[in-house]
């Protein structure tokens, strides 16, 4: 019910941005054709406004078209929307006066078989964290969601064994990648030339130095949107792997991505009293 | 027939062309490890592999006329050129080929021909130039004109052939560069500014353009403005290919593969082609 | 007509059996999704009316493939194809498969990769009982139920039974081998049923020069959501682009082919820094028009069976369907 009224609110805040002239560009979801999805629409007339869609189907992450954009965008984002624009803001990658976000309180969205979509299940930001305009859901709260279905197995081994298993469905396609808000490098590691990452058979070494370097480069910047697990069209479970990475952060610099835009971007930023010990081992409390 | 499978050969001789800096192109001379000979036409190319390396796309540099051995000239740009210019005299490496469409050597009998190349692009022309300046063929064609341009005077490319070039009745070479340089006594200035203070007859003349894109563009815009009609400038395009033979999609312009319905075009066919090239 | 039906059981027990003399390719379920995959005799083989969410395209053109290796001043071809038997292919699947023969096989240069994997497999096609989310093989002129680039043709009864026709010799013989379905016949003289004349067809009009079609709507529009990421060239049945790569080891160079995308940017780039294609508009327009207009102006048939994949699998939504649609409302 409370999508419902959102999504009135959302067609009427969108519509008056671009009756006022106040943004050049909205982008927010409008129906696909396949019945039932949600698919990103950026449009320019208020009319066109009628065409939003806001419910439980809206998934993609809509920051990753902000990148590079050079007109005013008004934007409807969910709170992880939200957390990857910050995370722009932070990395210098998108002026804030760019951009109006339209912040949308979330209570988490589902696939087409009903379950919670990837990311959204352990969810705990449900409110956006910066907004230029809210639309409330009073039924939502930043408690914490469930914790994932499988904790990742402690002994290394097992970890790898995990890892592994869920890699051999990989097809090397980056999809993933292309997905993610946060692949915004011109040339990604794996399509240089020299030095040459990618080798020609997609076995598993060559799966492993994909997606663990993809993971690393996205220590600290992951805002838990899903898009790249909901991408793979082979069924990997992207995600649980930089959680782990997330978690780390979180655990030894107490930082979580896309929440403060007045960061500093945690694994650039250098401190004397860091023991760097996702490089050097070791533990956070000793 | 396997399209895919290369033939060994044994590399002759290393000839450095440039002698910049900045830009390093040499001319390897080379011959099937078996003795067989390369049958080719004038614009072809073959697929040049270093196993381990890759594979890459070089056109003729040779004359056609010439069996037992061939020449392939290379600049160095990247990891597959890097490791080919890292090669020497006695080295061996694998070729397929010759592919592609070549220059309509009969269509353009009886005319007057006029070579413009911009630095390496001289290197698919050689072949043209050879066969059109070799004895038996020579009255086959009318006048002949070359106006060859380099950015400096070390980076003029086969700069051993021109004596002989000018040598021959009714030949010219016009060389030229960038800027002024001491002890340069050839021209001076790009070529679609000096080929406005040329004499063409254009009722039967054909012009053979290579070379950087803007050249080529520039040029074309010359020359069709003076009076030459569109049907009477060819080019060779350069594309990205993998596979050579029509098969790996890179190379595709329109309905057109560059590596079989080329890479030889007229420049008539081009203006109804997409430029995406 | 009683006699051109085999169950479900006898077939899934004749694939099984099959395994000691071919490699039987068939739906099995792997993780979430249902993927054409090499089966044994205890993998349970899925036979309702779903579609594997990558074509079998990798069963002639595979992802990554040894085409030859290099040692010690030698190169030898890797041409030998294992014999094999593919369940499951639907009609736009079948349909797909003759697009590549037309590409590999057509023209001045034969591939011998892949006329070996083509020569030495039989399909044993499935038609559709309904259109999947996405699909439009009616609108590309495809009959769901028919298709005979296909060696043994199968029709889901409704239950846990098959009618069977064979559409070739090498079915025959297959069919042949087995005591229950040696009296199988050939279809009596069906044809892929018309397309009905209330359904508009997705296609091009050929007669125009390829140049109208690069301006004809706003390509950048149409393409503003896309992502680059080109999971629809590698679900898609008739994508065929490739890249050939090296690898060395312990002496031995293998050359390996493998899928290329013409929806990455380093699919065109040229070694001096200049990109033909250089942006998701001119990319996209390129993988549209390539199999909308260059593959019939070149081979008679267009390179989309309307299988629904790429629209199903899009991140973003896209549908190649619409865009082609909106071109035909402007094409002259």
């Amino acid at each position: 019910m409370s999508f419902e009224i959102q999504k009135e609110k959302i067609k009427q805040i969108c519509r008056e941005l671009l009756e006022k002239g106040e943004v050049d560009v909205i982008i927010g979801y409008t129906a696909g054709e396949i019945e039932g999805t949600r698919i990103p629409y950026i449009f320019s007339k208020p009319e066109e406004a009628d065409k939003l869609e806001w419910d439980e189907r809206c998934t993609p992450n809509l920051c990753t078209y902000l990148h590079g954009r050079k007109d005013k965008v008004g934007i409807v984002a969910k709170p992880c929307d939200v957390r990857g624009i910050v995370n722009y803001l932070v990395e210098s990658q998108l002026k804030k006066d760019k951009v109006y976000i339209i912040g949308v309180d979330c209570a988490g969205m589902k696939d087409d078989q009903g379950n919670p979509s990837p990311g959204c299940g352990e969810c705990s930001v449900k409110q956006p964290p910066l907004y230029d305009m809210r639309v409330e859901n009073p039924d939502v709260t930043n408690e914490k969601g469930a914790p994932p279905e499988a904790a990742d197995p402690a002994d290394l081994m097992e970890k790898l064994e995990r890892f592994q298993n869920e890699l051999q469905k990989c097809i090397l396609c980056y999809s993933c990648r292309q997905a993610c808000y946060g692949c915004y490098c011109q040339v990604c590691f794996m399509d240089r030339g020299v030095p040459n990452w990618q080798p020609a058979t997609p076995d598993l070494g060559a799966k492993m130095v994909y997606h663990l370097g993809r993971a690393m480069h996205l220590s600290g910047r992951c805002v838990e949107c899903g898009a790249c697990e909901r991408t793979c069209a082979s069924g990997v479970n992207i995600r649980y792997l930089i959680k782990e990475i997330s978690d780390f952060i979180e655990k030894t610099y107490g930082y979580k991505t896309g929440l403060d835009a007045e960061d500093q971007p945690v694994m650039t930023t250098y401190a004397f009293d860091d023991k760097e010990i996702g490089f050097l081992g070791g533990d956070a409390d000793a | 027939m396997n399209p895919y499978l290369p033939a060994r050969a044994e590399i002759m001789e290393v000839i450095q062309e440039t002698f910049s800096a900045d830009l390093d192109v040499k001319t390897f001379k080379l011959r099937f490890a078996d003795g067989r000979p390369m049958e080719f036409l004038p614009g072809q190319f073959v697929e040049f592999s270093v196993p381990g390396m890759g594979e890459c796309t070089f056109g003729f540099a040779s004359s056609p006329l010439i069996k037992d051995y061939f020449e392939l000239t290379i600049k160095r740009t990247g990891k597959v050129t890097d490791a080919i210019h890292a090669l020497h005299a006695g080295d061996s490496v694998w070729i397929r080929g010759p592919f592609g469409n070549t220059f309509p050597l009969a269509l353009m009998e009886n005319n007057d021909l006029f070579f413009v190349a911009g630095g390496l692009g001289l290197a698919p022309l050689r072949p043209f130039i050879l066969y059109a300046l070799n004895e038996q063929n020579r009255k086959k064609y009318g006048r002949m004109q070359m106006l060859l341009a380099a950015r400096t005077s070390k980076d003029h490319c086969f700069a051993y052939d021109y004596a002989h070039w000018r040598s021959v009745a009714d030949t010219s070479v016009d060389l030229t560069i960038d800027n002024p340089e001491p002890d340069w006594h050839e021209k001076v200035g790009f070529p679609h500014e000096l080929v406005k203070d040329m004499q063409f007859d254009f009722s039967k003349m054909y012009a053979i353009l290579c070379g950087p894109p803007v050249m080529i563009k520039a040029v074309q815009a010359s020359l069709m403005e003076m009076g030459l009609p569109i049907d009477r400038l060819y080019t060779t395009l350069e594309m990205r290919m993998t596979c050579g033979v029509g098969k790996c999609g890179k190379c595709n312009i329109g309905k057109q593969y560059v590596c079989v319905d080329g890479p030889v075009f007229c420049m008539a066919e081009l203006a109804n082609m997409p430029a995406e090239y | 007509m009683r006699n051109q039906i085999i169950t479900k059981e006898f077939l899934s027990a004749m694939l099984k059996s099959l395994t000691k003399d071919y490699r039987v390719v068939a739906p099995v379920r792997n993780g979430k999704v249902l993927e054409f995959m090499g089966i044994s005799g205890d993998t349970e083989i899925v036979m309702n009316d779903e579609i594997p969410y990558k074509s079998a395209k990798d069963c002639f053109f595979p992802q990554v493939e040894k085409l030859l290796t290099f040692k010690d001043g030698e190169v030898a071809a890797n041409i030998n194809a294992e014999k094999t038997i593919i369940f499951g292919m639907k009609p736009c699947d079948a349909e797909a498969l003759r697009v590549l023969r037309e590409v590999f096989l057509a023209g001045q240069y034969q591939d011998p990769f892949f006329q070996s994997h083509f020569e030495n497999t039989l399909i044993i096609a499935v038609g559709c009982v309904r259109e999947k989310p996405g699909c439009f093989c009616a609108e590309r002129g495809i009959d769901k139920s028919f298709t005979d680039f296909c060696d043994i043709l199968l029709n889901d009864e409704g239950g846990e039974e098959y009618t069977v026709v064979y559409l070739s010799e090498k079915g025959m013989d297959l069919l042949g081998r087995f005591e229950e379905t040696k009296h199988i016949l050939p279809p009596p003289e069906r044809k892929a049923a018309e397309t009905a004349p209330e359904v508009k067809k997705v296609e091009l009009n050929q007669e125009l020069d390829e140049t109208a079609y690069f301006d004809i709507i706003d390509w950048g529009k149409a393409t503003e959501i896309c992502q680059g990421c080109g999971i629809c060239t590698f679900i898609c049945p008739t994508c065929h682009c490739f890249d050939l790569k090296d690898v060395s080891m312990q002496g031995a160079t293998d050359r390996f082919r493998c899928w290329d995308s013409c929806m990455y940017p380093k699919f065109t780039l040229h070694a001096s820094g200049h990109n033909p294609r250089a942006s998701t508009k001119e990319r996209y327009r390129q993988r549209v028009l390539h199999k909308y207009l260059y593959v019939p102006q070149n081979f008679g048939c267009t390179a989309c069976t309307g299988c629904g994949r790429c629209i199903r699998s899009c991140p973003a939504g896209m549908s190649i369907r619409k865009v082609v649609e909106e071109v035909m409302e402007v094409q002259p």
